[in-house]
C-alpha cells in the first residue's frame, strides 16, 4: 500500500511575539491519501486557512514536518523550490472578486504561470484548461469585472490547473457564490478531480459541502484538531466530540424543522 | 476583425460582446473609459485647456504675431490693441507672442518633471511597500527627508547648489515632486500585497521583481497618474515661483513666471504685463486640476 | 385576522434608468406583514435588499420607486416626505445590516451610540438613556453590560457587534424590524445565539420582522413565512414549514441543488433558468 500523499506532522504556526503571541496552529498532524478529498472544518480563527497557507508555501514561518509525495517541504524558498512547489500544489481562494488581477485579462492571468515556468505551446494549454473548466474561448480576452462570480471562480480553477499540480488546496471555494452557482462549481471540482487524478484539501464551514465532496474530515478549534472522522460517521451522528456535534447541528438551520418535515 | 469592421465600423468593434484579441480588449477598455470621461463637462474643459496648451506649444511659430524676442523701444508698455493683442512689455516685446512661446517652456517643465518624478516615485514606493523590512525603512526615511521641506524651498536649495537655469530648475522641481508619489505608491502596494491574486501568482513561482512590475505597478499607475496631474498645477506654480525669483529660465526667455516677476514693477501703470502671464498660469493650472479630478473619477478603482 | 397589517405593500417597483435602458431591480412586489417573521430569500440580483431599502426610502438617488400601496400601520410611506421618514426610521422601523463594523461609528463607544439612538427618538435625559441602554444590553444577553457600554466597536467580536446592533435598533421600541443578512458574516454557532435573541425579542414585543437572506435553509427554519424572489419578482410565497413542498421550479431547483449531508448525490442537480420565470 502506498504511503499517504500529504503528510503533516506537528505543524505549528504562530503570529506576533511576546505577550501578543497567537498560536494560530498548535501541533496539527494529519495525512491525506492520493486521490482523496480531505475536509477541514471549523469556525473563523480555528487555523484551517493558516494550515493551507503553510502547506502551499505562502507562509514560510512554520515549525514541524510536512511532505507531499517524495518532497519534504522546506522553509528556504529558493527559486528552484518555488517553481517545483508550483507544479506540485496549487490553491483556489474563497473570494472570486479578489483572486483575479483586476487589470489582467483571463488570457494574461493564465499565461503568467506558463511564462514563469517557460512552458511551450501556451495557446494550446490555455485552450485546454478553459475547456476543462467549462468556459468558452470567448472569455479569453475578458476582464474580471466583466465576469460573473461563477465565471471568475472557473478562471481561478483554470489558473490552478494550468501547471498540472497533484494537489489542490480549496479555501472555501463556493462560500461567496450564489446557491445555484455553487452546485455547478462543486460538480466541476468533482469531475476535474476524477479526470486529473488530483488530491484535494477542502476548507469549509458548510457541512453540506464537506459531506458532498469529502471522504474524511478533521474538525478544528483554536488551532488544534479535535477529531478526525469519516463522512458516513458524521452523517450518522457518530462523532466523538461534543463540539463537532454542536457545529454539525448548528449548520442544519435554526431548528431542525427542515430535516424533519423533509423526511416526514 | 475585418468582417466585423466591414459590417458596422469601428464603433461596433469597440462595443462587441465577444472579444477576439488582446488589442481589442484594451481598445474596448479605453473606449468605455473615454465615454465616462467625456460625459463630464468639466473633464472636457480641463482636457481642452491642456490640448490648447499643447497645440500652442507645437504651432507657436504659426500662432505668434511677432518675434517674442524682438525689442522695440519706441513701442514700450503699449496697452492691448489690435496691433498687439495683449500689449507690449517694458522692452516693447509683444506679450501675446511671448505667452505663446512661453507655453513651450511651461509644457517642457511639466512633461519633464512628470517623466522624472512619476516613474521614480512609483519604483521607490512599490519596492518599499512590497519588500518591506529594512528596505522599506531606508527608502521611506529618505522620502520623509525630502517631504519635510516645502517644495519651493527645496527647489531653491537645489537651484542654489546646481546653479540657475531652466534645466536645473526642472531637476530641482522633479526632486521635490517624487516623494508624494512614492508615499502614494507604497500605500497602495501595502493593500495590494495582501490580495489573493498576488498570492496566486506567488504560488505560480513568480519572483518579487516580476510581481512588482507586472502585478503591483499596474494597480498603482492610475493613482500615480491622477496624483501627478493634480500636482501639475503646483509644479507650474513652483516653476513660476523660481522664474519669479530669477532662478528658473533666464531672460530674455519668455517663461511665464519670469514675465510675471518683471511685470510686478509695472503693475500699477501697465497692468497687462503681470496680468497676462498670471492669467495664463491660472488657466493652465486650472486645466490640469480639472483633468486630474476627472481622471480620478474614471481611473479610480474604488469609484 | 382582525388587526390591520403592520406593513402593507402592493405593486412595489424599483427601477434604475441606465445607458442600456431601464433596469428593473424590483418588479410588482407585494405582501402584507403582521406580527410574524417574514423571510425574503433570493440570490444576488434578485431585488431582496432593494425591497428592504425601498420600504425605508433609502434607495440610491437614481432609483425610481413606485408602488400601488406602501402603508406602514396608518402611515402612507409613499406620500411621506424625507422629514417624516427620518422620524420613522430608527424609531418605528429599524434596520439591521450585515456587518456591524460598517454600521457602528468607530470613534464612539458602543453605549454612547445606543443611548443616542434612544435620546434622538425619546427626548430623554442622559441618565435615563444610560439605564435603558444597560437594560437593553442585558436583554440581548450581553453578560457585563456596564463594561461593554464603554467599549469601542473594534473591541467587540462579530456576534457581540450584531447583538449591539439589535439593541440599538430595538431600544426605541419600533413596530417593524428589517434585517438584511444579519447573520451572514457570523460563525455558525454565534449565528444561532444571535437568532435566538432576535426570535425572543420579536415575539416578546410583538414586532414584525422582515428577514432578508440568501440562505434558504436558515430562512426556512427561522421564519414563519417565506417569499422567494427571482429577478425582482416574488415567484413563490408560502409558510416556512411547507418549503420542502414548494412548487415553483426555481424554488425546487434551489432546494435540489443544495448539497445535503443526509442525501448524498454524486452529481448535484444544476438549476437551469427558464426565461419564462422572468414574466410569469
Amino acid at each position: 500500500m502506498n504511503p499517504p500523499l500529504i503528510r503533516v506532522h506537528d505543524l505549528r504556526v504562530s503570529f506576533g511575539s511576546g505577550d501578543r503571541l497567537t498560536r494560530a496552529v498548535d501541533g496539527v498532524s494529519f495525512t491525506v491519501e492520493q486521490g482523496e478529498v480531505f475536509g477541514l472544518v471549523g469556525e473563523s480563527g480555528c487555523g484551517k486557512s493558516t494550515i493551507l497557507r503553510a502547506l502551499s508555501g505562502l507562509n514560510p514561518d512554520w515549525q514541524g514536518q510536512m511532505a507531499i509525495g517524495e518532497r519534504n517541504l522546506g522553509h528556504r524558498r529558493t527559486r528552484a523550490e518555488a517553481l517545483a512547489m508550483g507544479r506540485l500544489v496549487q490553491m483556489v481562494f474563497q473570494d472570486p472578486y479578489g483572486s483575479l488581477h483586476p487589470k489582467h485579462t483571463v488570457e494574461t492571468a493564465l499565461m503568467e504561470p506558463i511564462s514563469i515556468h517557460g512552458l511551450d505551446q501556451s495557446a494550446r494549454r490555455i485552450e485546454r484548461v478553459l475547456v476543462e473548466v467549462g468556459l468558452s474561448p470567448a472569455f479569453r480576452y475578458r476582464y474580471p469585472h466583466q465576469l460573473s462570480g461563477g465565471q471568475r471562480q472557473r478562471v481561478a480553477i483554470a489558473r490552478a490547473l494550468i501547471l498540472s499540480p497533484r494537489v489542490l488546496l480549496l479555501d472555501e471555494p463556493t462560500s461567496a457564490l450564489d446557491v445555484s452557482v455553487q452546485a455547478e462549481i462543486l460538480n466541476l471540482l468533482s469531475e476535474i478531480r476524477r479526470i486529473e487524478n488530483l488530491t484535494y484539501i477542502l476548507v469549509s464551514h458548510d457541512f453540506g459541502v464537506i459531506a458532498h465532496m469529502c471522504q474524511r474530515l478533521a474538525v478544528m478549534n483554536h488551532g488544534v484538531i479535535l477529531e478526525e472522522l469519516t463522512v458516513p460517521d458524521l452523517v450518522a451522528g457518530r462523532m466523538a466530540h461534543a463540539y463537532t456535534r454542536e457545529l454539525y447541528e448548528a449548520s442544519a438551520g435554526y431548528t431542525r424543522r427542515l430535516e424533519e418535515t423533509a423526511s416526514a | 476583425m475585418s468582417d466585423i469592421a466591414a459590417r458596422g465600423g469601428v464603433r461596433t468593434w469597440l462595443l462587441a460582446e465577444s472579444v477576439t484579441s488582446p488589442a481589442q480588449a484594451r481598445a474596448q477598455k479605453f473606449y468605455l473609459g473615454w465615454r465616462r470621461f467625456a460625459s463630464n463637462p468639466l473633464a472636457l474643459i480641463g482636457l481642452g485647456i491642456v490640448v490648447v496648451l499643447i497645440l500652442m506649444a507645437i504651432f507657436a511659430p504659426l500662432l505668434a504675431t511677432h518675434d517674442p524676442y524682438a525689442q522695440s523701444l519706441d513701442r514700450r508698455l503699449l496697452a492691448p490693441s489690435a496691433a498687439h493683442w495683449l500689449g507690449t512689455d517694458e522692452l516693447g516685446r509683444d506679450i501675446f507672442s511671448r505667452i505663446i512661446y512661453g507655453s513651450r517652456i511651461t509644457l517642457m517643465i511639466v512633461l519633464l518633471v512628470a517623466l522624472i518624478a512619476a516613474p521614480l516615485g512609483l519604483l521607490i514606493g512599490t519596492v518599499a511597500g512590497y519588500v518591506g523590512g529594512w528596505t522599506d525603512v531606508a527608502l521611506m526615511r529618505t522620502t520623509d527627508v525630502f517631504l519635510s521641506f516645502p517644495g519651493l524651498i527645496l527647489a531653491l536649495a537645489f537651484v542654489a547648489a546646481l546653479g540657475s537655469g531652466l534645466e536645473n530648475a526642472i531637476i530641482a522641481i522633479a526632486l521635490t515632486a517624487w516623494p508624494p508619489i512614492a508615499r502614494l505608491a507604497r500605500a497602495e502596494t501595502l493593500t495590494v500585497r495582501r490580495a489573493d491574486y498576488i498570492a496566486a501568482v506567488r504560488l505560480a513561482g513568480a519572483s518579487p521583481l516580476r510581481i512588482i512590475i507586472r502585478h503591483v505597478m499596474p494597480i498603482c499607475i492610475p493613482s500615480v497618474i491622477i496624483r501627478i496631474t493634480l500636482n501639475m498645477a503646483g509644479i507650474i506654480l513652483t516653476a513660476a515661483g523660481l522664474g519669479f525669483l530669477g532662478l528658473g529660465a533666464q531672460p530674455p526667455s519668455p517663461e511665464w513666471g519670469a514675465m510675471l516677476s518683471t511685470g510686478r514693477q509695472y503693475m500699477l501703470g501697465s497692468w497687462w504685463l503681470a496680468a497676462m502671464p498670471g492669467l495664463a498660469i491660472l488657466i493652465v493650472s486650472l486645466g490640469f486640476n480639472l483633468l486630474g479630478d476627472a481622471l480620478r473619477d474614471v481611473l479610480d478603482p474604488r469609484g | 385576522m382582525a388587526e390591520p397589517p403592520i406593513l402593507d405593500v402592493k405593486g412595489l417597483s424599483v427601477s434604475f434608468p441606465g445607458p442600456q435602458g431601464v433596469v428593473r431591480a424590483v418588479r410588482n412586489m407585494g405582501f402584507a406583514l403582521g406580527r410574524e417573521k417574514l423571510g425574503i430569500v433570493g440570490e444576488s440580483g434578485s431585488g431582496k435588499s432593494m425591497t428592504g431599502r425601498a420600504i425605508l426610502k433609502l434607495t440610491p438617488p437614481s432609483a425610481v420607486v413606485e408602488a400601488e400601496r406602501l402603508r406602514f400601520r396608518d402611515i402612507d410611506l409613499l406620500a411621506a416626505d424625507e422629514r417624516a421618514m427620518r422620524n420613522i426610521r430608527g424609531d418605528r422601523i429599524g434596520m439591521i445590516l450585515q456587518d456591524p463594523k460598517y454600521a457602528l461609528n468607530p470613534v464612539q463607544t458602543v453605549g454612547r451610540q445606543i443611548s443616542e439612538a434612544f435620546r434622538i427618538h425619546r427626548r430623554a435625559g442622559g441618565r435615563e438613556a444610560r439605564e435603558r441602554t444597560l437594560a437593553m444590553l442585558d436583554a440581548v444577553r450581553i453578560r457585563n453590560p456596564a463594561r461593554v457600554f464603554d467599549l469601542y466597536p473594534h473591541e467587540v467580536s462579530g456576534g457581540m457587534g450584531q447583538r449591539i446592533m439589535i439593541a440599538m435598533m430595538l431600544i426605541p421600541e419600533p413596530d417593524l424590524l428589517i434585517a438584511d443578512e444579519p447573520t451572514s458574516a457570523l460563525d455558525v454557532t454565534v449565528r444561532l445565539s444571535v437568532l435566538r435573541i432576535l426570535d425572543e425579542l420579536v415575539s416578546a414585543r410583538g414586532l414584525g420582522l422582515i428577514f432578508i437572506s440568501h440562505d434558504l435553509n436558515l430562512v426556512a427554519t427561522f421564519c414563519d413565512r417565506v417569499l422567494i424572489m427571482y429577478a425582482g419578482r416574488v415567484v413563490e410565497s408560502l409558510p416556512a414549514a411547507e418549503l420542502p413542498r414548494a412548487t415553483h421550479p426555481y424554488t425546487r431547483g434551489l432546494l435540489e441543488s443544495l448539497p445535503r449531508p443526509d442525501r448524498p448525490r454524486p452529481v448535484l442537480p444544476v438549476l437551469t433558468r427558464d426565461p419564462a420565470w422572468l414574466d410569469a
